[in-house]
């Protein structure tokens, strides 16, 4: 091990929180020590050392965690293993190895330079793959390659025994096939500790890409108008968008507060499904549609392109460029988060509730956005259900809800009123009567493990909204109860032991 | 043996439903008989069945059943030793959506609303299905076994009694821990756990719990609280399935623990309590009633002083901690008071209990001044 840096150490106090500064809650919640591995040996050995002293273990790669699975430990073990972070390529066979605490923005650079591949995963440099890549994690590639944990071939895994004894695993399709199951978008359910992901094949990186920002006369715009933005976006990814063709191109669009300078627009990234970005008539394509609504075009972040030029001149980039230049996430700060997948376009009354609540003076309002994700092609190969442990597989859009604030005073009234913001959405006539609430109905598909969110805890029923409605948690309770026998892996959403065990 | 009943004609239901339509607070009729032979000094009684707590207050000059107390889920239930508080362990499943058992605490009176709820404390994330709690002679601590939840939860104690908002927990890989017990000497604790058929001396520490020394049971453990002896040094705990008693010998400041002897029971023994200065009581169940026996434990051996037989199947017993060294039994329908074990006397009032069920738990709390 590193380090083992506890509460009287001077480094404790940097290295306790996550990027959630939320968690932990208190000082009287905070693990008792911080444990810094780098290498799969000292994980084990500080688990096993943790397990026999009967200190609960949290685990944390890159520190993204949206709820207190982590920092949250009283007096138990928090193993960082950010240090756990090569990324290696094997020369003859171009075999991937990534190890969890390596951040995504690390990971496409040694993959692109070393093989010309990458993974198809999230945006955000700073976000590790640990977590990432274990509970689906998804990105601007994954329409046009799936998720990244579906190219996943093994894993190294680290389980505790009844007897409380560590063991080290490794698991394919072959050897603990249920386990390497549960690992590819289950994996932060309560298994173990991940200490590699391996991928035998991994897609090939795009050569260049199209990337830019639109942005929409938010301040302006009225409900009607709102409401047919949505369903524009929306009913794109419910039907060309379904195309092959058009799974090269993935689209973000953003609404926060509806005031001067308000943000409503999208993000979007383009290339064709050759990984070149020379035949652009998908991507115009897809923009004509939004001409009515005024856009303006401009860079990353919103920088505006000059009057009356090619909107898109400046946009094309190589991928690496693009897939490395996203620092966000990388400070800490107090924020929640929710989620949600829809397999159709927005209806009007949806848009209503979104376009009330961002045109009120809530300081959550001000405080927040809703993104509505471009999701599906490739994700959605149904042979993957029985394969992984993700359930949503066909979704057209993942909605995902940020937060933000800085004074702890202020988390009731921002975590209440964006709970009420998104239960508002739920409810109606549109979500059956016993789901009221949650994105449960023909609809949706629920919720993404990544983006947990202990609100959905109240609901009896959350891991069917995490997991789907099918045996998938019935498996991964199985699995839990073959693997973890003692819950020694367990968090607030962590997959629970079976009854009676 | 002489046996004196307060009111036969008194039915169950008669007993409690009377008092509580009478006013909670009254005295029931028929009950100075029944306690002016009792010498007790003043006490609570309370009796955990069929979803509630039934409070009695038990002093020289009256039994009163005081009221009954709904309780969810109830798991096991301590009293403060210096305080009038009572702690009580709830299985339930989840704790604000989170699966947890809770620990309730509550203040005790001997008013109409005998148990007043004064906090809820939440045990550590996934230490579900406590079995049982134990308050630490000084007051300042509280340990609950979790079975299901394989661990250890300790919370710590202000000056009122009131239980810290974090319970601090120890994961036991393997264990089902059931029953524990405070010295009564010392903040150290014996923990049961009758999966993995060892004893566990813990200790409650700042900011964690310490595992002090284990033991490997020779014949097994059975799911029941061990019992201490008076000067902390011996601890005796019923084997697998209740089959036999052993002793082991407790020595806090080497922190160790030794098996001295076993002993075999007639029949299951189903109840161990210390009682004595340097006795512990067995509660056995036979065909015909209850065998109440008086084992003196010395570094030798166990040694059986005197038994009692009752004629009733007892459910569940209760010692007072001070000198009157008065028992308090419960059957499936009545208290028993015996003043002593050697007393002929065995006096009774019958309960009203809602429910037939074996799941009856009697604690004895002094009322200290």
């Amino acid at each position: 091990m590193d380090a083992v840096v506890d509460q009287k150490d001077r480094r404790y106090a940097a290295l306790l929180h996550g990027r959630n500064l939320r968690f932990p809650e208190s000082p009287e919640v905070a693990p008792g020590s911080i444990v810094l591995c780098s290498s799969a040996t000292d994980v084990r050995h500080a688990l096993q050392e943790a397990v026999s002293r009967g200190l609960r273990p949290t685990v944390r790669s890159g520190g993204h965690c949206y709820e207190n699975f982590s920092a949250t430990n009283p007096g138990g073990v928090l193993l960082d293993i950010s240090l756990l972070n090569r990324v290696s390529v094997d020369a003859a066979s171009k075999h991937c190895r990534v190890e969890p605490g390596a951040v995504l923005g690390d990971v496409y650079q040694a993959l692109y330079k070393r093989a010309g591949v990458t993974l198809p995963a999230g945006s955000c440099y700073t976000v590790g793959a640990g977590g990432h890549i274990s509970g689906g994690g998804y990105g601007l590639l994954s329409r046009l390659h799936g998720l990244s944990s579906d190219w996943l071939t093994a894993v190294d895994i680290l389980t505790v025994d009844n007897s409380g004894t560590v063991k080290e695993r490794h698991v394919n399709q072959k050897s603990d096939p249920d386990l390497f199951r549960a690992c590819r978008g289950a994996g932060s359910a309560g298994f173990g500790i991940i200490t590699s992901y391996y991928f035998e094949q991994l897609p090939t990186a795009p050569r260049e890409v199209i990337e830019f920002g639109v942005g929409f006369p938010w301040e302006t715009m009225s409900e009607e108008q709102f409401t047919d933005l949505l369903t524009t976006f929306g009913d794109y990814w419910a039907t060309r968008g379904r195309d092959p063709d058009t799974w090269g191109l993935f689209a973000i669009l953003t609404v926060g507060a509806r005031k001067p300078r308000g943000r409503l627009g999208m993000y979007i990234q383009f290339c064709q499904p050759n990984g070149s970005a020379q035949d652009l008539y998908v991507l115009h394509e897809f923009l004509d549609r939004f001409d009515k609504f005024g856009p303006s075009y401009g860079g990353r972040g919103g920088a505006p392109a000059k009057p009356h030029s090619d909107p898109l001149i400046h946009a094309r980039k190589p991928w690496l460029v693009a897939a490395t230049s996203d620092h966000s996430g990388g400070g800490q700060i107090r924020g929640k988060f929710k989620s949600a997948y829809m397999k159709r376009s927005v209806t009007p009354q949806e848009a209503q509730t979104i376009y009330r609540f961002y045109s009120g003076d809530s300081v959550t309002a001000q405080a927040s956005v809703v993104a509505f994700d471009s999701y599906g092609g490739a994700v959605n190969r149904p042979e993957l259900l029985g394969e992984t442990a993700i359930a949503q597989r066909s979704s057209i859009m993942k909605l995902q809800w940020q937060c933000y604030w800085q004074d702890a005073s202020d988390d009731p009234q921002y975590l209440r009123e964006l709970d009420a913001f998104y239960t508002a959405l739920y409810s109606g006539s549109h979500v059956d009567a016993d789901h009221q609430g949650t994105p449960w109905g023909d609809g949706y598909e629920g919720c993404y493990m990544n983006y947990p969110d202990a609100d959905m805890l109240r609901y009896a029923y959350w891991p069917s909204l995490y997991y789907g409605r099918g045996d998938l948690y019935a498996f991964l309770q199985q699995v839990k109860h073959s693997y973890d026998p003692n819950n020694i892996f367990h968090h607030a959403m962590s997959v629970r032991p079976l009854q009676g065990t | 043996m002489k046996r004196r009943e307060t009111s036969p004609q008194l039915s169950r239901r008669d007993f409690l439903g009377g008092a509580l339509l009478a006013g909670a607070a009254a005295t029931m009729p028929d009950l100075p008989a029944f306690t002016r032979a009792v010498k007790s000094q003043p006490a609570w009684l309370h009796l955990a069945h069929g979803g509630s707590i039934h409070t009695f207050t038990a002093d020289a000059g009256s039994l009163r059943f005081l009221g009954a107390t709904p309780i969810e889920d109830f798991a096991a239930f301590a009293t403060h030793p210096k305080l009038p508080i009572l702690y009580v362990a709830r299985d339930c499943a989840q704790w604000e959506h989170l699966p947890r058992g809770v620990v309730s605490t509550y203040a005790v009176d001997s008013g109409t609303q005998p148990l007043r709820l004064i906090a809820q404390t939440p045990m550590a994330l996934s230490s579900t299905g406590p079995r049982s709690l134990a308050v630490s002679a000084c007051g300042g601590s509280l340990l609950v076994a979790s079975s299901t939840g394989r661990a250890w939860n300790a919370l710590a104690l202000d000056a009122s009694g009131v239980p810290g908002p974090v319970a601090v927990t120890r994961k036991d890989a393997g264990a089902a821990p059931h029953g524990v017990l405070f010295s009564p000497r010392e903040a150290l604790a014996a923990g049961v756990d009758p999966e993995r058929e060892r004893l566990t001396l813990l200790q409650p520490a700042s900011g964690g719990l310490n595992i002090l020394a284990r033991i490997d049971a020779p014949h097994g453990l059975a799911a029941m609280t061990p019992a201490w002896t008076r000067d902390g040094r011996y601890l005796i705990a019923a084997d697998r399935n209740g089959a036999s008693l052993s002793t082991y010998a407790v020595d806090a400041s080497s922190q160790c623990i030794e098996h001295l002897h076993s002993i075999a029971m007639e029949t299951p023994v189903q109840s161990v309590l210390m009682h004595t200065a340097d006795g512990v009581l067995t509660l056995r169940t036979e065909e015909r009633g209850s065998v109440l026996e008086l084992w003196r434990v010395t570094a030798g051996g166990l040694q059986r002083e005197s038994s009692r037989a009752i004629p009733e199947r007892a459910l569940s017993m209760a010692a007072s901690s001070q000198e009157d060294g008065m028992l308090w039994l419960a059957t499936e329908d009545r208290l028993l008071c015996l003043p002593s074990l050697h007393d002929a006397e065995i006096h009774s009032a019958r309960v009203s209990l809602k429910s037939r069920t074996a799941r009856v738990s009697l604690a004895h709390q002094p009322m200290l001044s």
